[in-house]
């Protein structure tokens, strides 16, 4: 149940707490959501962790992805009626292969966007999903080659090789272009964000999604820290 | 008493020993036997029980494996991964899809998936788990920590291994395969151990490969105790039984298993070798008997008919059959007694003869001694009354009758001298080296004495090769004496006695025939009878002279018989009635180069 309240300190108090936050920003000439993003230090890497027993032993071991990153985070306005879908971008994000892991392991992409799944390792891989927002298989490609998928539904889409077990992806699948990941130090920035009420949502692969209410004045910026 | 006696004492000594060595064997066999065989069942049991442990931890890390292959493999965990709602129908329809594709790679009879909230998000195994071990399973999984336990449920028993789903490092669920620890299970071990098998939890049987009621009760009974991982085997009902804590059990002391392998069925073998030894036992005491009594009469039969003959004996009968044709020592006793009893034979005869002949001597002798004291007193009285004067021709006369008196007296104190002699004991023969001519003039010269008014005429012959023996001169003498005076008596006068001496190979013949009367077959036959002992007078050529009656009384051929017995040999008689007759007494082995007699003198 959203709880209203006036200040930004008491915001910041209560967004330690988990559930949806109602923010009323202080009026601002131009309308930027700022703020910084904090996580819990990262989870002890796991000295379990043993690379795929099929491996093969010419290789350098699996490079394996830094948990718990910041930068893994996506602020993103999760509300599929502010605004139709745009041209897709000319560019492709790339979701690639390399070193035995997906390269980032976050790709953020808007619906309608597509995904480059290009293969940099010297070996076959078999990249794909069984998450609902859309569900492929791109079957068994060698280095240098390429699949592209086009996302349409939003949602997280959990990205695997069906050949090395322990590479795992992420593809965020936004509503539309009001999204941004924090910088290292943790400060993000998320402009052009239209007037009125939007729900926003940070989203982290290492930790459960947050998502806040916010009130959108006509101008000025809007100041949301998030904690994870 | 003695015959059964001996025939009882062969037939015990010879079974008993054997019957003792059977039975004692019998019992060694069917003890050891039975020992090794209960050692050998208990040892069954106990690799019964180790091979089905096996069995279950083989089937408890096939499980593993196979679950730790399933959760490793993307196209499942990528499934678990998804973020879900606690129904969220399309994700519990993608991971029902996934689970029924991975289920039918090992087909266990348990197939859960437990998401990370524990909530089961898929099931399609045969049976679901709803047991109070499973939860600990579920918690562990999720903890990251693979594990088996047996676990009971309505009346089954499952193997259970939970196995953590991990993905991007996460757990994102656990995989539960269980395997039913079944009635084919239970089968299978049947089959390969010979063993019936029971699972019982909390004292209620699960599974068994029992049919009988009773021998359920068996298994329930040996469970009802204490049951450690190392107890004995029970021995109940005519089952052995070992009773085990079931391996990975969640209650180790409810979950047991039971191995029975009924005594009754293994021993079968047993008993029908029992059987068997023992009919064999019975035939052998039968054989054996046989053999022993067979073996007892052949060894106790000519003991027997020596018995018989020496009982026969002393009741004065003497043809009582002994076998004398065995060649062992039986065959030489047989063979001692009846030469025994043949010379005890002729010598009693003998003896009863003498006594009779003395009898009549003393009878015709008291006869016989009247005429000449008559005569003698006859005259006496004649010249006592000087009706006789000295000088006169009838006082010679009467000397001359006093003096063929006194002759006649002579004659008859010789043949009384004689008859003393012949008393039937002249013991075995010593033979020695002798001059057979001698011999046979001494006694021609002997007999002739007795009747010299007797025209007879006497010849020797003796043949040169035939001049030496060796014999028991004494007794050979008395016995030609004898055959010699026949001779005389049976043949007229103006006939001949001729007595030869004659060799034929080692044996001495010395023959005695004459010119008389002859043998009827009869006379022969009966001559030729060892029991016959003549003394008929009846042919009596010349009965006036004492010595005719004296030499008919019948006691010579006795005594020779006895001499040609004595020395192994034999008496030939021969002769016709009316064409005189022949007595030839064969010495055998008797005749001598007459070397003994130089050394001898």
């Amino acid at each position: 149940m959203p709880i209203r309240v006036r200040s930004l300190l008491t915001a910041a108090l209560l967004l330690a707490c988990s559930g949806p936050v109602l923010v009323t920003a202080t009026p601002a000439r131009a309308v930027v959501l700022r703020g910084r993003v904090t996580v819990p230090s990262p989870p002890a890497a796991d000295a379990t962790f043993k690379p795929y027993a099929g491996r093969a032993s010419s290789l350098p071991a699996p490079e394996r992805p830094a948990r718990g990153l910041v930068t893994d985070t996506v602020i993103y306005v999760d509300s599929s009626a502010v605004e139709p879908p745009g041209a897709p971008a000319a560019e492709h994000p790339q979701l690639a292969q390399k070193g035995q892991a997906f390269d980032p392991r976050v790709v953020v992409v808007a619906v309608g966007g597509t995904v480059d799944f290009p293969n940099l390792d010297p070996i076959y891989h078999n990249v794909f999903s069984v998450s609902p927002p859309r569900r492929f298989d791109l079957g068994k490609y060698p280095r240098g080659q390429s699949r592209s998928i086009t996302f349409q539904k939003s949602g997280q889409v959990n990205v695997f090789c069906d050949i090395h077990s322990d590479m795992a992806g992420f593809i965020l699948v936004v509503p539309d272009r009001h999204w941004t990941r924090p910088a290292a130090d943790g400060s993000y920035s998320l402009p052009d964000l239209p007037a009125g009420r939007c729900r926003l949502r940070a989203w982290h692969p290492d930790f459960p999604a947050r998502v806040f209410e916010v009130e959108v004045p006509a101008a000025g910026d809007v100041t949301l820290d998030v904690s994870l | 008493m003695l015959r059964v006696g001996l025939r009882w004492k062969i037939l015990l000594l010879t079974a008993l020993p054997l019957l003792a060595l059977a039975a004692a064997t019998l019992w060694f066999v069917d003890r050891g036997v039975s020992a090794r065989s209960e050692e050998n069942l208990a040892g069954d049991l106990r690799r019964a029980a180790d091979l089905f442990e096996n069995m279950l931890s083989a089937s408890a890390a096939e499980l593993s494996v196979t679950g730790a292959v399933i959760v490793r493999d993307p196209r499942f965990f990528s499934v678990l991964a998804l973020p879900h709602g606690r129904h969220d129908r399309e994700f519990l329809a993608t991971v029902a899809g996934v689970a029924r594709d991975f289920q039918q790679l090992a087909h266990p009879d348990v197939f859960e998936i437990v998401d990370s909230r524990g909530d089961v998000v898929a099931s399609v195994g045969r049976m679901s788990m709803v047991a109070i071990g499973r939860d600990t399973l579920v918690t562990s999984a999720l903890a990251g920590r693979a594990e088996k336990r047996a676990l009971s449920q309505r009346g089954a028993q499952v193997l259970l291994v939970g196995t953590p789903v991990v993905a991007d490092d996460r757990v994102v669920g656990a995989l539960l395969l269980g395997r039913e620890i079944s009635g084919a299970l239970a089968a299978r071990l049947r089959e390969l151990t010979r063993s019936e098998v029971t699972f019982l939890s909390d004292r209620h049987i699960t599974r068994t490969t029992l049919t009988e009621p009773v021998d359920r009760e068996v298994a329930r009974r040996a469970a009802s105790g204490t049951v450690l991982p190392d107890s004995r085997p029970i021995h109940d009902g005519g089952w052995i039984a070992q009773v085990r804590p079931l391996p990975m059990a969640a209650e180790p002391t409810q979950q047991v298993y039971v191995l029975q392998r009924s005594l009754e069925a293994e021993t079968a073998f047993l008993r029908s070798v029992r059987s068997h030894l023992l009919e064999l036992g019975l035939l052998l005491l039968a054989a054996v008997t046989a053999a022993a009594l067979f073996i007892a009469g052949h060894i106790t039969h000519p003991i027997r008919q020596l018995v018989l003959a020496a009982s026969a004996m002393e009741r004065g009968e003497w043809e009582a059959r002994i076998d004398r044709d065995r060649e062992d020592e039986m065959g030489y006793l047989a063979t001692s007694f009846d030469d025994m009893r043949r010379r005890q034979r002729t010598y009693v005869r003998s003896l009863q003869e003498v006594a009779r002949a003395k009898s009549e001597f003393i009878a015709v002798a008291s006869h016989e001694l009247r005429t000449p004291i008559s005569i003698i007193r006859g005259w006496e009285d004649l010249l006592r009354g000087g009706l006789v004067k000295p000088g006169t021709p009838s006082f010679v006369e009467g000397l001359d009758a006093i003096g063929r008196a006194c002759q006649s007296l002579e004659k008859i104190a010789v043949s009384a001298t004689r008859m003393a002699q012949s008393d039937g004991s002249e013991g075995p023969p010593a033979p020695s080296p002798c001059a057979v001519e001698p011999l046979l003039a001494d006694a021609v010269r002997e007999a002739s004495a007795v009747a010299p008014e007797r025209q007879v005429s006497l010849t020797i012959e003796v043949q040169p090769e035939a001049r030496h023996a060796i014999l028991d001169r004494s007794q050979v003498l008395h016995a030609l004496d004898a055959l010699i005076r026949n001779g005389i008596r049976f043949t007229p006068d103006g006939g001949s006695v001729t007595v030869r001496a004659l060799a034929s190979g080692e044996d001495l013949s010395i023959e005695v025939r004459d010119t008389g009367i002859g043998l009827s077959d009869e006379a022969k036959a009966r001559l030729l009878d060892d029991a016959y002992v003549p003394h008929d007078s009846r042919h009596h050529h010349t009965a006036t002279g004492l010595e005719f009656n004296v030499a008919g009384m019948g006691f010579g051929l006795p005594l020779v018989r006895r001499v040609v017995d004595g020395h192994g040999g034999r008496l030939i008689v021969d002769g016709h009635e009316g064409r005189g007759s022949a007595f030839t007494m064969v010495f055998p082995g008797a005749r001598s180069s007459g070397e003994e007699l130089g050394r001898a003198a």
